[in-house]
């Protein structure tokens, strides 16, 4: 809503300057989001009168005009298609400069002198868009500074954020009543009056409403004999103060008395008005309709229609139709001020997706009470503006009046509620401020505030008027001892902990992501957005790990290529039916390219490689004591050739591994990329949660290392559980310390070395029983795998 | 003889002052130690004194002998350890495992709830992907209402959308358990905005429910400042404007004293010293009857806050599009 300075100065005297009573309206519930001043005084630009016009020799489009700016004729080169002699006009003289900026000097225009500019609206910044010059009334006195001539008065424009529960400030007595409330002046509510004649309005039309329930009341008059023509000066600036374009007097008054009242009227053409009657129905299934900005509209069913004898004339509360709109030739008018619920405008406005000024403050509830009044204000306004008379009342239908709601009052509850210790009284004196009626413990709350049914409600007016700051805050607060912990919240806390411990860099990508463009890579389905807002973020995406790539990409591009990042977040599983919720995922995702160490002095200037990832992996569990996971042989969308899944018991719970390359060409990355991706929950599911402490040996161990020959597609793991099943029971540990492929081993083998610690908790071993028991694996690692010593 | 031993004393301490290398340490000490040096020549002529006189400087005599090897031991020591540091050079960079940071919304998540669950606050959490009730209907926020073109909605089905804040975590929470609750919930958001500087489709929130008996907006009050004199320093205040949330009544939005410029204006706040920072209110009596409790006896508040927007401030940051990009030369600054 805009709301001009001056105009609700109408209605309530302000001693604040525009920027203190800003803050005042915010303070109250009334967020000012810009306060724009309207600067009226135009240095140079003068009031002219357009003497002779003459085409511009070497243009078709311009002309030469001859314009007498009081004692002084200039010559003055015009593109404007509306120039026409005799018109009176604002003319910026040499010297001016115009809101736009633009500095006005003695110019060649096609080889023709030109001595200033006639202006348009748009040009003086008082309109958004104007179609030509800006003709002013003749009765302008000439030569005189335009300003001054029009008696044009600073303005200040506040662009208010009108919250969706208070329609009573989509009209500027609204706003004046707060004003008026928290500066403790009176409200200043224009009384209407007009002379009326003979026949009654109620002799001439009817009005019949087939569907009170949407439509409760609807109000009409007839004013006859009008003229239709533009507006003054006065009125069209108001309206362009706010935003809204001029377009002729009777128009100009319901949309005045609208931003006045935040009662929206309309104004149909008498004479195209079949009956006349009016009837107000719902739409059919099928009609069409053709509102007056000329578009077609196909009407949901059930949508309110003011028609009158034959045909739908209107949409009611959203737009007038093209068939009955005032123009210049119309003599008589029928005014319309109704009241439309709220629930009834929301629907039909959604459904046909039109918002206009008038749905925007009929869903917001408008004042049932108030349609009279606004009818009364508009009507004298008519008359004062565009002539006519006014046939004796209105026609009011108006079957099932609604009647101001009462609320008790509560005083303790406020209190207890907003933590003050106002009296009765105080809350009292708030509450009248703004024209509600407190009888005792009962209050009667105006038809104009629709949003206020409940005691919380009257709470909101008693805090927001008495001052949210003037509330003081606690100072103690009961506060529960036992306060429960968020065991996996904490969980990926620590986590996040351990990743950069290990000098990994978090992450946080976009959850949406291409879904056609995943689907083919994934090979899964993705969750769908219904109204995406680009192709790019057109579902809900399944893994993490593609969400990396991105990163990886982004960072490479731009010269960062030795990454080690991850990232803890939601992955979404499509539930197959898109009526149900998908199964989100909380995972953890990893992924490591280019050199292991920054390229410095010491560093090898070595690639990471898959042990980098699975040693991620492995000292993650280790870090969480998760002990009994198991790496399993396993390729997918992702990884593939060096690649494993990891299990715990039967559950595969993520895998780890060298990326694709048809992934790697996808995302144009030319060096490889290992990833992981881990389930969380699971993980916090089998982390040993016990920590016991076990006695540290107190008899040394011995280590042995045994190096074997063996084929080269024999995997260690297996040669460690085969010596591990014969290797007693003081076998503690076996590692692998060394591999060995090349010029000392046959081509198609390798040597693995192992390192075999043995300890006992008793006594010291002896030499001869480790050399029995190594001579044992060695003879099962012979057996099993045809190892020869290296 | 004795003052030859005083002698010999002077001499070797004069030159083992002037010694420049281990080497010329070894020469003294072969000098004045060796076989054929002053104190073995001395050592050799005790036999020629009275026999009386021989124990005492005998005795002064193993006193110098020791007296020099010390003090040759710790001229040899200290050009050791010295020579051993001329072989490297200290200026080298060390070597340095790789340092992780968390993101920085992450820092600033764990910061925020380090501050609510000092006073009491326990964090939960809920789906992203909502049913249209727990994100608007429970919320008292009905289909067709002009509060839900406060937020543009990015929908799966009709009924199923992406949470466009946190709070149906409030219903669900609610749902499962009864007064007292003391939560925030920290998560990610959508909206249907297109991306620029001040704008993302997903953004991160948390939201706050406190609810018991005579729980109050002065207690709403309390907490709010005590969050904002944490986060950002004790001198920071908080103002409260009254405004409209579907699901409290009454609803406020706050803000605090300008980061930058501490309250007294600046550019960044158009010099009002205030930024807007988010809002809250007391839960509206719809909201507790479509959980269940009953709103003659229960109270409560609940509140909201960007994530995002709290790091931006307090980092300086000012494109929101950052966080999202993850650009190292970005990340590592935190």
């Amino acid at each position: 809503m805009k709301a001009s300075y001056n105009w609700l100065k109408d209605y309530v005297d302000i001693e604040l300057n525009p920027y203190e009573l800003g803050e005042k309206l915010s303070l109250i519930g009334f967020e000012v989001e810009e306060i724009i001043e309207q600067r009226l005084d135009f240095p140079n630009v003068v009031v002219g009168k357009v003497l002779k016009v003459e085409k511009h020799p070497n243009a078709d489009k311009l002309r030469l005009c001859d314009v007498d700016v009081g004692g002084e004729v200039l010559s003055i080169i015009c593109g404007a298609p509306n120039v026409a002699e005799g018109q009176t006009v604002a003319v910026a003289k040499v010297g001016a400069q115009l809101p736009g900026g633009l500095k006005i000097r003695k110019a060649k225009i096609r080889g023709v002198e030109s001595v200033g500019m006639i202006l348009s609206e748009e040009e003086l910044g008082l309109a958004d868009k104007s179609d030509g010059i800006w003709v002013l009334p003749e009765n302008v006195p000439l030569g005189k500074p335009l300003a001054d001539a029009l008696q044009f008065q600073t303005d200040y424009i506040f662009d208010i954020g009108v919250t969706p529960n208070r329609p009573d400030a989509l009209g500027h007595i609204g706003l004046a009543r707060e004003i008026a409330a928290v500066t403790g002046k009176p409200l200043r509510k224009p009384q209407p009056e007009f002379p009326e004649v003979s026949p009654s309005a109620a002799e001439v039309i009817s009005v019949t409403i087939e569907t009170p329930q949407s439509c409760p009341r609807y109000a009409a008059r007839v004013i006859r004999n009008v003229t239709v023509a533009p507006s003054p000066t006065w009125l069209k600036r108001r309206l362009e103060a706010v935003g809204m374009r001029s377009i002729n007097n009777v128009v100009d008054v319901t949309n005045y008395i609208m931003l006045e009242t935040g009662q929206p009227l309309h104004a149909f053409d008498l004479a195209k008005l079949a009956g006349p009657a009016i009837v107000v129905r719902e739409s059919r299934k099928g009609e069409t309709f053709v509102t007056l900005d000329e578009k077609e509209h196909e009407l949901p069913e059930g949508t309110v229609l003011i028609c009158d004898a034959e045909k739908p004339v209107a949409i009611g509360g959203i737009m007038g139709g093209l068939n009955s709109e005032v123009s210049d030739a119309t003599t008589d008018i029928l005014l319309e001020s109704a009241y439309f619920k709220p629930e009834s405008i929301q629907l039909s406005a959604r459904a046909l997706g039109i918002s206009t000024e008038a749905s925007q403050r009929f869903e917001r509830g408008t004042d049932p009470n108030g349609v009279l009044y606004a009818q009364e204000r508009a009507t004298q306004l008519l008359v004062e503006l565009a002539g006519g008379e006014v046939l004796q009342g209105a026609v009011d239908v108006y079957p099932n009046p609604i009647h101001p709601v009462e609320i008790d009052l509560k005083p303790r509850q406020i209190n207890t509620l907003l933590g003050t210790e106002l009296s009765t009284e105080e809350m009292a004196r708030i509450l009248e401020s703004i024209e509600f009626q407190v009888k005792g413990e009962t209050v009667v709350v105006p038809t104009f505030r629709p949003d206020v049914t409940r005691t919380a409600d009257l709470a909101e007016e008693i805090a927001r008027l008495y001052g949210l700051d003037n509330i003081p805050a606690a100072e103690y607060t009961r506060m529960p001892y036992t306060v429960p912990v968020n065991e996996s919240d904490r969980f990926v806390d620590e986590l996040r902990t351990i990743l950069t411990g290990f000098g990994l860099q978090e992450v946080l990508t976009n959850s949406m992501i291409n879904a056609s463009v995943w689907e083919k890579w994934t090979g899964e389905p993705v969750y769908p957005i219904l109204n995406p807002i680009s192709a790019d973020m057109s579902g809900m995406r399944n893994t993490l790990v593609l969400s990396l790539l991105n990163v990886v990409q982004h960072n490479i591009n731009r010269q960062v290529s030795n990454l080690r990042i991850f990232e803890i977040n939601r992955v979404f599983k499509h539930p197959g039916n898109l009526n149900q919720l998908p199964q989100e995922e909380l995972r953890v995702a990893v992924a490591l390219t280019g050199l292991r160490e920054p390229e410095l002095w010491y560093s090898h200037r070595e690639s990471v490689d898959f042990y980098d990832i699975k040693g991620i992996c492995e000292a993650l569990m280790d870090k969480i004591s998760l002990d009994y996971f198991r790496f399993i042989y396993y390729d997918n969308f992702a990884v593939s050739e060096e690649s494993l899944a990891v299990h715990i018991n039967e559950q595969r719970i993520g895998y780890l591994g060298r990326l694709r390359p048809e992934l790697l060409a996808a995302f144009d990355i030319e060096q490889p990329v290992y990833v992981l991706e881990l389930a969380v929950s699971p993980l916090l599911e089998h982390r040993r949660k016990e920590r016991k402490y076990n006695a540290i040996p107190r008899f040394p161990f011995v280590e042995r290392d045994l190096a074997v020959v063996v084929d080269a597609d024999v995997e260690a793991e297996k040669l460690i559980a085969a010596a591990q099943k014969v290797g007693g029971k003081y076998l503690q540990t076996i590692s692998v310390f060394d591999v060995y492929r090349g010029k000392q081993v046959p081509e198609g083998k390798k040597s693995v070395a192992l390192r075999f610690v043995f300890q006992s908790r008793e006594r010291t071993l002896t030499e001869e029983e480790i050399n029995k028991t190594m001579d044992t694996i060695f003879r099962q690692l012979q057996k099993e795998f045809g190892a020869t010593l290296r | 003889m004795e003052q030859e031993i005083q002698r010999i004393r002077d001499n070797f301490f004069q030159e083992i002052q002037q010694v420049q290398s281990a080497k010329d340490v070894e020469a003294v000490r072969v000098k004045y130690l060796g076989r054929k040096g002053p104190v073995q020549q001395l050592f050799k002529q005790l036999g020629t004194l009275n026999p009386e006189d021989r124990p005492r400087v005998g005795k002064l005599l193993n006193t110098l002998r020791q007296e020099l090897e010390t003090a040759v031991k710790e001229k040899q020591q200290q050009f050791k350890t010295r020579e051993k540091r001329e072989r490297i050079d200290l200026s080298l960079p060390g070597r340095k495992p790789p340092v992780g940071r968390k993101h920085p919304l992450t820092q600033t998540l764990d910061e925020i709830k380090a501050i609510f669950t000092a006073m009491g606050f326990t964090v939960a959490d809920g789906p992203e992907v909502e049913t249209d009730y727990y994100n608007f209907e429970a919320l008292n926020i009905p289909k067709n209402h002009p509060s839900r073109n406060m937020q543009d909605t990015l929908y799966i089905t009709e009924d199923i959308l992406l949470r466009t804040h946190t709070s149906p975590v409030q219903i669900r929470t609610m749902q499962s358990q009864q007064p007292p609750v003391r939560i925030i919930a920290p998560g990610r958001v959508y909206r249907r905005d297109t991306p620029d500087a001040s704008h993302s489709p997903f953004f991160h929130q948390v939201e706050g429910l406190c609810v018991d008996h005579g729980i109050s907006f002065a207690d709403l009050k309390a907490v709010i400042s005590e969050f904002a004199r944490k986060m950002f320093g004790t001198d920071i205040k908080v103002r409260f404007r009254p405004s409209f949330f579907p699901f409290t009544e009454p609803s406020l939005e706050y803000d605090f004293n300008c980061v930058f410029c501490r309250g007294k204006g600046c550019k960044v706040c158009k010099y009002t010293g205030w930024m807007e920072i988010s809002g809250a209110g007391m839960v509206d009596p719809n909201v507790f009857k479509a959980v269940g409790y009953d709103p003659e006896t229960i109270t409560g508040y609940a509140f909201g806050m960007g994530v995002d927007r709290i790091a931006m401030l307090k980092f300086g940051i000012d494109d929101i599009r950052l966080f999202f990009e993850n650009d190292m030369r970005f990340l590592t600054q935190f």
